[in-house]
């Protein structure tokens, strides 16, 4: 380690890259402050009294707040686009050793961490054996051990994750080396449940690499990354750029493709501008176990309502405090072979941005009473808290225009607006041609990146990992065209998280739907409320002038639109429908990667009809091993057991509650009895018709369970 | 006796054998069948519950070595700091 130590004091004397960070973020701050600047003096002009009353003095701090914001993404995937053209960030942390510097590291323990939360086993699993099969490639295998880490409430979804940790034990050779552990109380979300692996067994390993429930990563890059770590003592999380694979829906397939084409010009950007002080996604990401635990552990926040009680979105938290702590904290965008995976529907994302909108609201407490923070992980804070609260910003944006079209129309004019301040009238100007540039310049600002990023593709020779430059071309038109549909809509949704956050209302927190379509009557009700405002809007500004009613076309037709956009988007058929065209291709897709390849269709583990639970019982093995890890300390008192075991007999696990049947799945007794007194069940009972049922498959295929 | 109850019983110590992970060979048929006959002879009464439980005194199922749920515990603390 002090050699390592050395090294990096060499490469990275007095650490250089936090006067290049300053003077690249300098000129950010300047680019964006003018570019604002210039954006609010156009929007002066524009407003028929010039910003000379409350209204439009409103809609300009708004108009600058939105435009400040855009321009930010802007300058960031320009950065982006110049240094990967340059071929890559020279202070970026690749850059900084070379290949046989790296190959002559050793590796030190490290711990893959799996924590997991009601989520589909199959493909969880799916992708932790890719990572292992990738790393046994790498042959590098030995130097890793993996956890799955449980926090599922369900008896049927945890039993069948142990189920499927001890298929994969004994399919991999791991045992030993792949453990799980299965949280009886998930006390503090997912930072909990990694906190509770640290506190146990995170003293025996040098790192830990915090996976997704979705995530694959390859042996190469996880090599890579402790190599990286044991040269740079003074890093304490390296984040990788995941990208999105295995996306089978319209919906997922646009954000794969988005992911795939933009993601590489921004995260290059971002990563240009954060350099050591970046931010942590909460996955895929490699972390240094020691001074996380000394100094990472999460308070639960003093303050009211939402802000109090435990922390949500505890990654950005993280990194700030390895910062505050005097560590280091890289995403590196060229750390290739990091994947995750995209919610299928709009539905699914709404649904996980609705946690993620509470959790960033929930930073506001920290930017403002967390101590001695540094400054650029505050920014962090301020940067996932506007990717929420830009939503709201934008609706009352809208909502104020609206008045002043309406008062334009509706109002005589008032000569006055600022009757205090002058003596002489102010005639109401209208510049049309004004308006129409500052719309150009504003969606110059959102799509000339995505464009860029087409550009960037091209000059590096990629397109035909696109399919080609046509199909490439028609892709991102296509994308384009579904980005506006979807824009307004997830505005809408956002503001109203915002507005829940804000005021504290509980969210559900649950697993992400990786399979299900939307139906029309789910997307109808849920997109009513939406559909219905913006119809009232269009009529409302079709009635008050032709031109403001085009003008809200853009905003208002997607949200009259949510439901079909909802549902169509998330069907499988467009989704391979495109794919069959050569649309939307990525080229993970096209090379079909054995990392990427495994994981696309997952082998079932269970390929029974029968329930996790109905197999604990009645399978010998599975009974074995559920009973061996089972609690011999009983809780309830033995009458009550017995009492749910014998309703759980005569009538089956549908009899029971959650609470009941993870009551008898803990217990080793119950299990014991449930499964000498199924066996003796006849064919025609419950448990007997399941019996025959396992019985005619094991037949058939020669294994069951 | 109804020959499908022999015949369901016989069935149901072969599937559960299998389930156990031994492999149901000739001489595992035969033992099986044994196992049944046996039963009978003692009276027809609850006849695949009695075959049940005589199944793990006529055969051994395979004590496979399960693998460690979790290792031994190393305990340590994540510490707190004094402010946000």
């Amino acid at each position: 380690m002090s050699e390592a130590g050395d090294a990096d004091s060499v490469r990275d004397p007095g650490g250089r890259w936090k006067a290049v960070a300053v003077l690249r973020r300098t000129v950010l701050t300047l680019l964006v402050a003018g570019q604002t600047l210039a954006g609010v003096y156009g929007m002066l002009s524009v407003l028929p009294y010039h910003g000379g009353d409350l209204l439009e003095q409103s809609i300009v701090l708004l108009f600058a707040l939105l435009f400040a914001w855009i321009s930010v993404g802007f300058w960031t995937a320009m950065l982006g686009f110049y240094m990967r053209r340059r071929g890559g960030d020279p202070q970026s942390l690749a850059r900084r050793h070379d290949a046989a510097t790296l190959a002559a590291t050793p590796l030190a323990r490290t711990a893959l961490v799996l924590p997991i939360y009601n989520e589909p086993v199959d493909r969880t699993l799916a992708g932790l054996r890719a990572t292992v099969e990738s790393l046994r490639a790498s042959g590098q295998l030995d130097h890793f051990d993996f956890y799955i880490l449980s926090d599922s409430r369900d008896a049927d979804v945890w039993l069948a994750e142990r189920a499927g940790w001890y298929a994969l034990c004994r399919e991999l050779g791991l045992e030993g080396r792949l453990f799980y552990r299965h949280r009886p109380v998930n006390l503090n979300f997912k930072s909990g449940n990694v906190a509770d692996f640290l506190r146990r067994w995170g003293a025996d390993y040098r790192y830990m690499v915090v996976l997704d429930a979705d995530s694959v990563m390859g042996g190469d890059t996880l090599v890579r990354m402790v190599r990286h770590m044991e040269l740079a003592p003074r890093i304490g999380i390296l984040q990788s750029s995941p990208s999105l694979i295995n996306a089978h829906s319209a919906f997922a397939r646009f954000q794969q493709f988005a992911n795939r084409i933009y993601g590489p010009l921004f995260s290059t950007g971002l990563a240009a501008l954060q350099l050591g002080e970046a931010a942590y996604w909460g996955h895929n990401a490699i972390i240094r176990t020691e001074p996380f635990m000394a100094h990472c552990g999460l308070r639960r926040l003093s303050g009211f309502g939402l802000f109090k009680g435990s922390i949500m979105s505890h990654d950005f938290v993280e990194a700030a405090y390895m910062g505050r702590a005097g560590y280091q904290v890289w995403m590196e965008p060229e750390l290739h072979e990091s994947y995750e995976e995209s919610p299928p529907t709009l539905v699914d994302e709404l649904t996980r941005d609705r946690r993620w909108a509470k959790g960033n609201m929930q930073h506001i407490w920290l930017l403002f009473f967390g101590r001695r923070l540094r400054f650029a992980h505050r920014m962090a804070f301020i940067n996932g808290i506007l990717s929420y609260l830009a939503s709201p910003v934008w609706f009352v944006f809208l909502v104020l225009t609206s008045i002043e079209a309406t008062r334009l129309t509706l109002w005589p004019i008032d000569y006055f607006p600022d009757p205090q301040n002058s003596m002489f009238p102010v005639w109401p100007e209208w510049h049309p041609h004004w308006a129409v540039a500052m719309i150009l310049s504003t969606f110059f600002l959102l799509f000339f990146p995505k464009f860029l990023a087409v550009a960037d593709v091209l000059l590096s020779g990629g397109r035909r990992r696109f399919g080609g430059f046509w199909k490439l071309l028609l892709s991102v038109c296509l994308e384009l065209f579904v980005s506006m549909l979807l824009a307004p809509i997830r505005m809408l949704a956002h503001s109203r998280y915002v507005l829940e956050a804000l005021f504290n209302v509980s969210l559900h927190w649950g697993g992400q739907n990786r399979t299900d379509e939307t139906g029309w009557g789910q997307a109808l009700i849920s997109q009513a409320p939406g559909t219905l405002l913006a119809g009232g809007w269009a009529a409302l500004a079709l009635w008050l002038d032709p031109m403001f009613f085009y003008w809200s076309l853009p905003v208002a037709l997607p949200l009259i639109l949510a439901a079909p956009t909802s549902v169509l988007l998330s069907r499988v058929a467009i989704g391979q429908w495109l794919r069959e065209r050569g649309l939307l291709l990525t080229p993970e897709e096209q090379r079909l990667l054995p990392l990427v390849s495994t994981v696309a269709e997952p082998v079932p583990l269970n390929p029974t009809p029968l329930s996790a639970f109905e197999l604990a019982v009645i399978d010998p093995r599975l009974n074995r091993l559920h009973r061996a890890q089972a609690r011999h300390r009983r809780t309830l008192e033995p009458d009550t057991l017995i009492q749910w075991a014998r309703r759980c007999l005569e009538q089956g696990p549908g009899a029971l509650n959650r609470f009941q049947l993870n009551a008898l799945a803990r217990d080793a007794d119950s299990l014991a009895w449930l499964h000498h007194q199924a066996w003796l069940e006849p064919p025609e009972g419950y448990w007997g018709r399941r019996i025959g049922w396992l019985g005619a498959i094991e037949r058939g295929t020669g294994a069951a369970g | 006796m109804p020959y499908r109850e022999v015949e369901e019983t016989l069935s149901r110590v072969l599937t559960y054998l299998r389930l156990s992970g031994i492999a149901v060979t000739p001489e595992m048929a035969r033992r099986a069948l044994r196992l049944v006959d046996s039963v009978l002879q003692d009276g027809e009464q609850r006849l695949l519950a009695r075959v049940m439980e005589r199944l793990p005194e006529t055969f051994a199922a395979p004590e496979e070595a399960l693998p460690p749920q979790t290792p031994p515990l190393h305990h340590a603390s994540v510490h707190y700091a004094d402010s946000l």
